[in-house]
């Protein structure tokens, strides 16, 4: 009996075996095809982009490295919907996938559903603190509901993680100027100016904070 | 007086009815009474046994081709791990410390093991694979007596020539000098010697000796040490008769072992060093290991487990045999629990990280090794006495054969810059040999650099310091607490030593990934801009093909894959 178990074990692992080997070399393949289509998307030919991450998910249709890049390639595209149903196809396989919430709250912030887009922004925020792009565009929404204390928590999050981050520093002085604390406002926009000097928002939030100061 | 033991030994013998102080006067000192039976039984023995006689042929013969494989490959370029190791290695023989000039999060022992290699052999990647070749070689033996010792001689050969294949094998990079090779040679030899031990105190204090060192040549062999202890600890509890002392050889066990970690805490300490010592090797490792999720890290393994069986699955099936024969071969019962043990503990040490990069599977293979010996001599226990010849021929032709069969193009035909390309794709392995030359043509002595990738191999090769301990960029630009503290030093470090050159490495956005903050990029960009010019671009365009432009004005790289070099300006 304990013979019989024994060879019946070494035939299931030999099969487990088979099938590991097979699994990998579909991962290997769709690898292969999203690598090729993040080529492709950096040389901006998005069609031919979207084309590889297909064929990588019809390889491995649990890929979400492909669903979320082919989301990316097609909102490059202005198909805003389709893409939001990919980057929802890319967290059904990966509930903990940071970089799709962010991504999904850019889509929807781009059809206007600033709730939803919210709610994704705050997802990805809740499973990676560190993500400053989200803290800035969670920043920028709640700036945009009248929530300037929430917005200038998020941008000062989003200046802790990236320093040298402009845009954010810029945000966060335009923060404070609309809640009248502008020389700390004017701070905010000299340090953007020094990272990127041809910052022209910058310069002109930061012209327009001295004269309201004066 | 006769010791008692000997007296004992010879009591065994009553039933062959031979007076036993008359077996104790012909017995020479140094013989046991086994060795006496086998002494007067072999005049009956034909001189050439032609099964063991062609059994030893056929594993010689894979034997030799391991060695040629090796010596062929032998002037690979190194990998960044080597290029640490090496550079580090080159540092220690001027006299510094690691850890002292350059963050590592390994034990120093591997660095100790270079060092040695170094200076012994020269300071080149054939050197280098040299010293490797004769380290797996010492393996591959110490595992045959092992196997011996456990399960016979035929079981021995096949483990020791399996391991010698196994480690071969591009899916574990087993041809490159991974600390994994230096890791195993002490911990089987300790694991041996604990083995053979019973009353002889001084084994215990080696076994727990080579335990403890390799233990600092790579933090994951504390699991080898935790199998020696266990081990240990279950032959004093079940095998009482076999120790006068246990205590002693415990504690001798446990001094050995403790030996080597307290000299390199001794040594750091009284150089002043144990802070940078404690915080590379324990505090960020800490941080390392806990970083991958169990999904990633079952994803890890499935990944690069199905790559080895995919080559290497005639062996892991006779290993997967061996494990199932222990259902059939009830005389090896005590040996199989070792075998199971060791089994265990060798895939724990695969296990710390979650990160199950290929050649981790290195230490794995010693237990896989036993067990496909163990297979073998349970495949040719069951079969025919009548082809006593040929079935142990055959099988460990057809396993390894396979196996080798499969594997044919990178053991024999590619050069060795296509079998780096095979097995690392577009990394800069090849290109660093050059790039090294180049610096050292233009530089002084004393002159430093800095490589914004993870390449260190660079510095090996130009033999000019580092101007930051960072050698990695990937512990910058990961996700822990550490990783804006060793962006913020390497920053300063770089701008206070004024580097004459600075290596760019971009590997298709290699060392920045997309969710980490550009701080290190930006200040890269900044500084590069304003102090530094470049004076070299080596542009990796595809397997074949690479584009040196030295001191050439105005060329844009084509490839994703390129390396700038920037020279300070005057």
């Amino acid at each position: 009996m304990r013979t019989v178990s024994s060879l019946f074990l070494v035939v299931v692992v030999t099969f487990l075996g088979y099938w590991l080997v097979l699994d990998e070399r579909k991962h290997s393949k769709a690898i292969a095809y999203t690598q090729r289509g993040d080529v492709l998307s950096e040389l901006k030919r998005y069609d031919e982009a979207i084309e590889h991450y297909r064929q990588a998910i019809n390889i491995k249709s649990n890929y979400v490295e492909a669903y979320n890049n082919l989301a990316n390639a097609l909102g490059k595209k202005g198909k805003i919907k389709e893409s939001i149903a990919y980057y929802n196809e890319a967290i059904r396989f990966k509930s903990d996938y940071a970089e799709a919430y962010n991504n999904l709250g850019i889509a929807l912030s781009g059809l206007g559903q600033f709730e939803e887009a919210i709610e994704q922004y705050q997802k990805a925020l809740e499973i990676n603190p560190d993500l400053f792009q989200a803290h800035n565009s969670l920043a920028i929404l709640l700036a945009r509901q009248g929530d300037f204390s929430g917005a200038i928590e998020h941008y000062q999050q989003a200046i802790t993680f990236y320093p040298g981050f402009a845009k954010a520093h810029n945000n966060l002085g335009s923060a404070l100027a609309g809640q009248g604390r502008f020389e700390e406002a004017m701070v905010h926009f000299k340090k953007a100016l020094s990272i990127d000097p041809n910052y022209i928002d910058a310069r002109k939030n930061l012209e327009l904070a001295r004269s309201l100061l004066r | 007086m006769l010791p008692k033991s000997r007296i004992l030994q010879v009591g065994k013998m009553g039933n062959l009815s031979l007076d036993k102080y008359t077996v104790v006067r012909i017995l020479p000192k140094s013989r046991s009474a086994n060795e006496f039976l086998h002494y007067k039984k072999k005049p009956m023995q034909p001189r050439i046994n032609p099964q063991k006689t062609c059994f030893l042929l056929t594993a010689g013969i894979f034997l030799a081709g391991v060695v040629l494989v090796r010596l062929r490959l032998l002037g690979l370029p190194l990998e960044r791990d080597e290029g640490e190791y090496a550079y580090m290695a080159q540092q220690l023989l001027q006299g510094i410390l690691p850890y002292t000039e350059a963050h590592s999060m390994k034990f120093p022992g591997i660095y100790f093991a270079y060092a040695g290699v170094l200076a012994i052999f020269g300071q080149s990647p054939v050197a280098i694979h040299l010293s490797l070749l004769f380290v797996n070689l010492a393996t591959a033996f110490l595992l045959f007596l092992l196997g011996r010792n456990l399960l016979g001689l035929s079981a021995g050969v096949a483990a020791g020539v399996s391991f010698g294949v196994l480690t071969l094998s591009p899916a574990l990079q087993g041809v490159w000098a991974n600390s994994e090779h230096f890791v195993l040679l002490p911990a089987i030899g300790g694991i041996l010697l604990l083995r053979t031990a019973q009353d002889r105190p001084a084994r215990f204090f080696f076994s727990g000796l080579l335990l403890g060192c390799a233990l600092l040549i790579k933090q994951h062999a504390i699991f080898f040490c935790l199998f020696g202890v266990m081990y240990l600890g279950f032959r004093v509890v079940t095998q009482p008769q076999l120790f006068k002392k246990p205590f002693l050889g415990c504690g001798l066990f446990a001094a050995g072992g403790l030996a080597p970690v307290i000299f390199i805490a001794l040594l750091y300490g009284v150089t002043g060093n144990f802070s940078d010592f404690w915080f590379c090797t324990v505090q960020y490792a800490t941080e390392y290991v806990a970083m991958t999720s169990p999904d990633s890290g079952f994803a890890n393994f499935k990944y690069n487990f199905a790559q080895i069986l995919e080559s290497n699955f005639p062996i892991l099936w006779l290993s997967l045999l061996g494990l199932a024969s222990m259902a059939w071969r009830k005389e090896v019962g005590q040996e199989y629990l070792f075998l199971i043990g060791f089994f265990v503990c060798s895939f724990l040490a695969i296990t710390p990280g979650l990160y199950f990069r290929p050649h981790y599977f290195l230490l794995w293979a010693p237990a896989l090794s036993l067990l496909a010996g163990a297979g073998f001599a349970s495949l040719v226990s069951i079969s025919s006495p009548r082809l006593k010849t040929v079935v142990p021929v055959a099988i460990l032709t057809l396993a390894l054969g396979l196996s080798v069969l499969m594997q044919k193009e990178f053991f024999f035909t590619l050069p060795v810059i296509k079998a780096t390309r095979l097995i690392y794709g577009l990394n800069a392995f090849p290109e660093s040999l050059e790039v090294a030359q180049y610096i050292r043509d233009h530089s002084q002595k004393t002159d430093k650099i800095a490589v914004l990738g993870s390449e260190p191999q660079i510095h090996f090769y130009s033999q000019r310091k580092s101007a930051t301990r960072h050698l990695y960029m990937y512990p910058l630009m990961e996700k822990h607490t550490y990783a804006r503290q060793m962006q913020a030093e390497m920053m300063q470090e770089i701008e206070e030593a004024q580097p004459k050159f600075i290596v760019v490495v971009n590997l298709s956005g290699f060392w920045v990934s997309p969710g980490s903050s550009p701080t290190l990029k930006d200040w890269a960009q900044d500084y590069l801009n304003s102090e530094y010019e470049i004076s070299g671009v080596v542009d990796i365009l595809s397997h074949e093909e690479t584009i040196y432009k030295w001191d050439e004005r105005g060329y844009l790289p084509q490839s994703r894959y390129h390396l700038l070099i920037y020279k300070r300006k005057i």
